[in-house]
C-alpha cells in the first residue's frame, strides 16, 4: 500500500484505526496525561510532597491548594500528581508479568504434548479460583506490604487468567485447516506460530492485558487502603483515597478527587484496550471505515491485496 | 452422569489440596523463622524454644503441613499463634457478619444487573441501551472503596447529605437486634452490590445479545410473538444458565469486596479479621482464613457446575 506515493498514510494502519474511535482517542489521551504527569512530578510539584503544614490542615479547594490539603496540611493536588508515578509503575510491571505468565501457561497448556498440557490446564483452572486480593494478602503476611506485592499478586493472578482465556483460542487455531495447510507446505513451527497464532490470539491478548492494567490500579488502591500496598511515604492514589476518609466530616469534597482520578484512568485503560483490539483484529479490519464493501461479504470479489485501488479507498474514506 | 459428577468432585478435592499447598508454602517456605517474628528481636533462645514447642513449629515443614491437613479433616483449624484462641470459633462468629453481607450484596447486584442487562440488550441499538452499557463500563472502573466513601457522604449518619444509615460498626450483640444489624449491613452491601451489579449487567447483556439472532427466537417471532416477547419467553430460559454461572464468577468478587468494605465500614467480619491477622503476622490464622475463603470459592464453583447439570435439560439428556 505504501508504494503509492499519493496516498501514503502518515501513521501505521493500526494507529490510524485507533484514533478514529472516540474510545481509543480518549484512552490514549488519558494514558498520555498519566505518563506526562508522572514525568512532570519527578521534577516539579506545586507544593513539596513530604512537608507537613499543621496550620494549613483540612483546607478546602483554594487558589493556593487547588484540591485542598489533608490532615497534616499536605497539598492534595501534588500528591495526586505524584501518585501517577506509582500508577505507571504498577500498571507497567503487573502487565508485563501477566503477559509473560499468561503466554507461558496459555502456550504450554495448548501446544505442549497432552501429557504436559492437560495437567497444566487443570492447574490453571484451579489457580484462577484464587482471588487476587487474597493472593496479595498471602504475600503481605510474611513479606509486609509493598508495591512489589501488588505487582506479583496481580501478575500471577491475572496472568493465569490470560492463560485460561487464550488456551481454547490457541487450540482452535492450531487445529484449524490453515495451520494444517501451512504445515503441509513446509512452514516451520516457529514461523507458523508467528504468522498464524500470534495475529489471531493477539486481539484477545490485548483486551486481557488492558484489563490487567486496569485492575492492577484497582488492586493497588485497595491494598494501599488496607495498608499493604504503597508505604505511607510513597505517593499513591489508594493512599490519598484512604486519607480522604479521615477528612469526610470536614471536607466531603476531598473524597471526590482521588476516586475520580482512579476511575478515569481505569476506564481509559479498558476503553483503550477495546479500541486497540478492534484496530488490530484481522477479522474486524475495515469495520471502522463504516463501508460494508462487497469484498467483505463476497471474498471472491475482493481485489488483490496490493492493488492500488484498495489503497486509494482505504485511506481516502478513513480520512 | 455419575462419572461426570465424580470427576467434578475429584477436581474440587484436588483444587483444595493445591490451594492448601500454595498457601502453606507461601507463608512458611519463603520468609525467615516464624518464631523469630512472633517472639520479636529481643526474645531469648529459651523463649523462642517455648514458642516453637507450643505451636509444633519444631517439626519439619512436611509434618506441620500434614498436621494442619489432619486437623482440617477433623474440622479443627488450629490455634492462633498469638492469643492461642481456637481459630474455628472466631471464624464461625465472624462469618455471621460476612455471609449475610455477601448474600445481601448478591441480591442487590442481581436485582440491578439482570433487569438492566436485559433492557440494555433489547435496546442495544437505541440510546437507552448505549447509556446503560456505558454506565456499566464506567461503574466497573470505580474502586469499591470510593463507591463506599461516596455512599457514606450521601447517606451516612452524621456526615451524609441524607444521613439516614449507620456507616460505622456493627451492633455489639450481633444479630440480637436483627433490625439494627440489618441496617448496619445496608451501606456496605450496597457498595459491593452496585459494583458487582455492573459485572452482572455486562454478562447478562452479552448473553441476551447472543440469544437475539438464534433460530428459536426467530421461529417464535414468526409464530406471531413480538420480538421482545419471543426473547423473554424463549430466550430467557437459555440466558438463565449464564446468570447461574455469573454467580460462580461473582463469589471471588464478593469476597474481595467484603475484605475491603468490612475495613471501610468497620464491620467485625472474616475480611477484617484477615486484614488484622496479616498485620500481626499470625501466620497460622492467615493460612486457615485464606484457605477457608478460597475453599468457599471452589465449593460454590462446584455447586454451580452441578446445578448446571440439573437445570440444563440438554446436559441431562446427553449424560444419562
Amino acid at each position: 500500500m505504501t508504494s503509492n506515493p499519493r496516498v501514503r498514510p502518515r501513521l501505521p494502519y493500526w494507529a490510524h484505526e485507533l484514533f478514529l474511535r472516540p474510545t481509543g482517542a480518549f484512552g490514549a489521551t488519558v494514558l498520555f496525561l498519566l505518563l506526562a504527569s508522572a514525568l512532570v512530578s519527578l521534577f516539579w510539584t506545586p507544593h513539596p510532597l513530604l512537608q507537613a503544614n499543621p496550620d494549613q490542615a483540612w483546607l478546602g479547594p483554594s487558589s493556593q491548594h487547588w484540591l485542598g490539603t489533608d490532615q497534616i496540611g499536605r497539598d492534595t493536588f501534588s500528591w495526586l500528581l505524584a501518585g501517577s508515578r506509582t500508577a505507571v509503575l504498577v500498571v507497567t510491571f503487573s502487565t508485563l508479568l501477566a503477559a509473560v505468565i499468561g503466554t507461558t501457561f496459555g502456550a504450554l497448556s495448548a501446544l505442549a504434548p497432552r501429557r504436559v498440557g492437560a495437567p497444566v490446564a487443570v492447574l490453571v483452572d484451579i489457580f484462577i479460583a484464587f482471588p487476587v486480593l487474597l493472593l496479595a494478602m498471602l504475600l503481605a503476611a510474611p513479606f509486609g506490604g509493598s508495591i512489589g506485592v501488588v505487582v506479583i499478586a496481580v501478575g500471577i493472578g491475572y496472568g493465569m487468567n490470560i492463560g485460561r482465556v487464550t488456551r481454547p483460542e490457541i487450540l482452535r487455531i492450531s487445529q484449524s485447516d490453515f495451520m494444517l495447510a501451512s504445515r503441509a507446505s513446509g512452514v516451520g513451527t516457529v514461523r507458523s506460530i508467528l504468522r498464524h497464532i500470534v495475529p489471531n490470539v493477539g486481539p484477545i491478548f490485548i483486551v486481557q492485558l488492558s484489563m490487567v492494567a486496569a485492575t492492577s490500579l484497582l488492586a493497588e488502591a485497595g491494598l494501599s487502603y488496607l495498608g499493604y500496598g504503597a508505604p505511607s511515604t510513597t505517593p499513591s492514589w489508594g493512599r490519598t483515597l484512604a486519607t480522604s476518609q479521615q477528612l469526610i466530616g470536614v471536607q466531603p469534597l476531598s473524597v471526590l478527587w482521588p476516586g475520580l482520578t482512579i476511575t478515569l484512568t481505569v476506564l481509559a485503560l479498558t476503553l483503550l484496550g477495546d479500541a486497540l483490539r478492534e484496530a488490530v483484529d484481522p477479522r474486524l479490519k475495515r469495520s471502522a471505515l463504516r463501508v460494508r464493501s462487497d469484498a467483505e461479504t463476497h471474498p471472491a470479489l475482493a481485489p488483490l491485496p496490493d492493488a492500488p485501488v484498495l489503497a486509494m479507498t482505504a485511506s481516502e474514506i478513513s480520512r | 452422569m455419575l462419572r461426570h459428577l465424580l470427576g467434578r468432585v475429584l477436581l474440587f478435592i484436588l483444587g483444595l489440596l493445591v490451594t492448601s499447598l500454595v498457601i502453606f508454602f507461601t507463608l512458611r517456605v519463603l520468609p525467615g523463622d516464624v518464631t523469630q517474628v512472633l517472639g520479636g528481636i529481643k526474645a531469648t533462645p529459651q523463649e523462642l524454644e517455648t514458642i516453637r514447642l507450643a505451636h509444633g513449629l519444631d517439626h519439619s515443614l512436611a509434618s506441620q503441613y500434614a498436621d494442619w491437613l489432619a486437623g482440617l479433616l477433623r474440622m479443627n483449624l488450629g490455634k492462633s499463634l498469638i492469643t492461642s484462641a481456637p481459630i474455628g470459633d472466631e471464624l464461625v462468629s465472624k462469618f455471621q457478619v460476612t455471609l449475610p453481607l455477601c448474600l445481601l450484596a448478591l441480591v442487590i447486584s442481581l436485582s440491578i444487573g439482570i433487569p438492566l442487562g436485559i433492557v440494555s440488550a433489547l435496546r442495544h441499538d437505541r440510546h437507552l441501551g448505549a447509556v446503560i452499557s456505558f454506565s456499566a463500563q464506567s461503574l466497573a472502573a470505580v474502586p469499591a472503596l470510593w463507591a463506599g466513601l461516596l455512599l457514606v457522604v450521601l447517606f451516612g449518619k452524621g456526615v451524609g447529605i441524607v444521613g439516614v444509615l449507620p456507616s460505622q460498626g456493627f451492633p455489639r450483640d450481633g444479630w440480637g437486634q436483627p433490625g439494627k444489624a440489618f441496617t448496619a449491613l445496608l451501606l456496605p452491601a450496597l457498595t459491593i452490590g452496585i459494583i458487582e451489579g455492573a459485572v452482572v449487567l455486562r454478562f447478562v447483556r452479552s448473553a441476551v445479545l447472543e440469544a437475539i439472532p438464534q433460530d428459536y427466537v426467530r421461529t417464535a417471532a414468526a409464530k406471531g410473538l413480538t420480538k421482545t416477547k419471543a426473547l423473554l419467553l424463549h430466550g430467557l430460559p437459555n440466558v438463565s444458565l449464564a446468570v447461574i454461572s455469573v454467580i460462580a464468577l461473582q463469589t471471588a468478587g464478593l469476597i474481595t469486596g467484603a475484605v475491603l468494605v468490612e475495613s471501610l465500614f468497620n464491620l467485625p467480619g472474616v475480611g477484617r479479621m484477615l486484614v488484622a491477622d496479616v498485620g500481626n503476622r499470625d501466620l497460622v490464622k492467615v493460612q486457615s482464613e485464606v484457605l477457608f475463603l478460597t475453599g468457599l470459592v471452589l465449593l460454590i464453583g462446584l455447586l454451580i457446575d452441578l446445578s448446571h447439570q440439573l437445570v440444563d435439560p440438554r446436559q441431562r439428556r446427553l449424560t444419562t
